[in-house]
């Protein structure tokens, strides 16, 4: 007898992958932590992550939109707005350094930068969140007022849940060589105005990025000592890179960092968890059949996989009976575990997408 | 509008439910030196279902076809060739104009105030999905006539007592009363792009910024043509005769020369 014997066939690649049907690779994940339906979820995090938020909101979870959108506005208006995107707008999270500057902002232990940018149509835009505003703001007053609300969001999102879910993006940035703090894309791809004097670009490493993340976690349990972490990696390629490699051996590099950063960090903590969206959409054994022609976009079926695949694992785990609610708009939990997401990837905001346009 | 040394403008009043006030002032104290208006009503759906047809407009079925006859003593279609101008009624909701204004003062209230881009595009969103837009584009495709038109009433007071009722806080009345002016501004620049002019709320009927007094709602009658005499949920958001005076004096008082 030893180790071996009495392992579950989900240990062995012939009897977990090899000999068996990839839409029928079940058991990726047992959830360190039970997630009810009326436990309150935040998320944030790389354009994948918006199909979470948008599974948990569809599927009866509570997932907490902390600045919503006026009711009397269209789903169309919300959305073109960036509301009920993430739970607070920030627009999409890259890195786990990028989430470290809004904890800090948020939390009052950093003052935001003053930089903001503005266009030739005389309209402001955030560095930090450039696309939040289709076209910008008014003024910097309103900016301003707006990026106030917005950590406003973040704290109260961060103090009222019980399961943050983070989706690690990228390990590829560009940060303000003078005073440190980070944009979301490079100035001047898409707003503002790109100055090799003033801006550098970063390509994370592992100490970074596991210690951003590490350290926003510890300044989220400041406020909140009983928050857990959910962390997935996208499965989604770069759109470009800046690093000099090919943008495949700059991938998988980028995405083996992320994906060794949040195993680690499920290993040694136990308020976090890892959940495989990565494996399930990028994995060999899925023969890429989950993306898109373009070989970067998840495809609606793939969406729908990763996710049936966390409900069906989220609700095989022992949990106590109540009916669900989003903690913004109340909606009772679903009774089946087989939960469909329609969500279309024409719907999902990209910002690094814009880089294709330079290609 | 006519002038009052002229005879009287023949008058096509189109509108919803809202149509009633007008009608039913109109019915105890006609103002026949004035005009000599026709009512088409019927509810908002079968109004946007409305055809074109030279210069007729038709009804969208049956239904509406009964309320056309009903509200107008015998018509069934609109023959535009026939009126002087025309007056659309209540062709924008006032209870979801005072609950939109109402929920934009109160994120700022909350720390989250909403930037002016969106304020702007939930007026246009407002307008371009309203009655008022669907009608005045059709009629104007049929007449080169003048059109004016008017929002449905702001809402009761005693919306106030109910759960659905907004929490005026009176210290807010200048911004609700800014927010008023600007979706009362931008829904006339949008019309002005069918040439239908459009005319803002009366501050003679309000008891503050964002309701009616309920005296100019009590008893409103119903497009189906039930008078309510008991507070009734029909009165909480319709107006009644004394309402459809205060319309018409508003109307008179803008446009006669």
């Amino acid at each position: 007898m030893h180790p071996y014997s009495d392992l579950p066939p989900n240990s062995f690649w012939r009897t977990a992958i090899a000999e068996v049907n990839p839409l029928e690779i079940d058991g990726l994940w047992r959830p360190k932590f039970t997630l009810n339906p009326d436990d309150t979820v935040i998320t944030a995090g790389s354009c994948f992550a918006q199909h979470i938020s948008r599974a948990l909101a569809g599927s009866g979870y509570s997932w907490l939109d902390a600045e919503p959108a006026p009711d009397c506005a269209s789903e169309a208006l919300k959305k073109k707005f960036n509301y009920g995107v993430f739970s607070f707008r920030t627009g999409n999270i890259y890195t786990t350094l990028a989430l470290l500057q809004w904890c800090r902002w948020a939390l009052g232990e950093e003052k935001v930068p003053e930089e903001v940018w503005r266009d030739s149509n005389g309209r402001y835009f955030d560095p930090f969140r450039p696309n939040i505003e289709p076209s910008g703001f008014g003024s910097i007053g309103e900016l301003t007022e707006s990026r106030e609300a917005t950590l406003l969001a973040i704290k109260n999102g961060i103090q009222n849940a019980k399961v943050f879910v983070f989706t690690l993006g990228l390990t590829e940035t560009w940060r303000n060589i003078e005073h440190g703090y980070y944009y979301p894309l490079c100035p001047g791809t898409f707003q503002g105005t790109f100055d090799s004097d003033k801006h550098e670009f970063v390509n994370l490493r592992y100490p970074d990025i596991r210690s951003g993340m590490q350290q926003a976690i510890q300044l989220m349990k400041k406020i909140n000592p009983e928050l857990k972490f959910l962390l997935t990696v996208s499965p989604v390629p770069l759109t470009a890179t800046a690093s000099g490699d090919h943008v495949l051996t700059a991938t998988t590099n980028s995405k083996s960092i992320l994906r060794a950063v949040a195993g680690d960090l499920a290993a040694t903590r136990d308020d976090t968890d890892y959940f495989p969206s990565y494996e399930i959409i990028s994995s060999f054994p899925f023969r890429a059949m989950f993306f898109e022609p373009n070989m970067r976009s998840v495809s609606k079926k793939g969406v729908e996989f990763v996710m049936n695949t966390f409900f069906r694992a989220i609700e095989g785990s022992p949990k106590k009976a109540g009916a669900g609610k989003n903690a913004a708009t109340k909606k009772k939990a679903p009774s089946v575990s087989n939960h469909v997401t329609s969500t279309n990837n024409d719907d999902v905001i990209c910002e690094e997408e814009l880089l294709d346009a330079f290609s | 509008m006519p002038s009052p040394k002229t005879s009287p403008e023949k008058v096509c009043v189109i509108g919803n439910s809202h149509i009633t006030a007008l009608r039913r002032y109109w019915v105890n104290e006609a103002r026949a030196d004035l005009w000599q208006p026709t009512f088409f009503g019927a509810n908002t759906i079968r109004l946007k279902g409305l055809k074109k047809r030279d210069n007729l407009l038709l009804a969208s079925g049956i239904a509406c076809k009964e309320s056309f006859l009903r509200t107008s003593d015998g018509l069934d279609h609109i023959a535009t060739d026939q009126y002087d101008c025309f007056y659309l009624s209540g062709t924008l909701s006032g209870s979801r104009l005072a609950e939109m204004i109402y929920q934009i003062d109160n994120r700022r209230a909350v720390g989250m105030p909403l930037s002016g881009q969106f304020i702007h595009e939930l007026a246009r969103e407002f307008y371009k999905n309203s009655l008022l837009q669907r009608l005045g584009a059709i009629l104007r495709a049929t007449t080169k006539k003048p059109i004016f038109a008017s929002a449905g009433p702001l809402p009761s007071e005693r919306l106030q007592d109910s759960k659905r009722g907004l929490r005026i806080n009176s210290e807010r009345a200048e911004a609700y009363s800014a927010l008023l002016q600007y979706f009362e501004n931008t829904i006339s620049a949008l019309a002005m792009e069918n040439n239908v002019q459009y005319i803002g709320y009366p501050t003679r009927s309000r008891s503050n910024v964002l309701y009616n007094a309920h005296k100019f709602m009590i008893g409103s009658q119903a497009l189906s043509g039930k008078t309510n005499k008991e507070i009734s949920q029909h009165d909480l958001i319709h107006g009644n005769a004394d309402y459809g005076q205060v319309i018409f004096d508003q109307i008179a008082d803008q446009h006669l020369t």
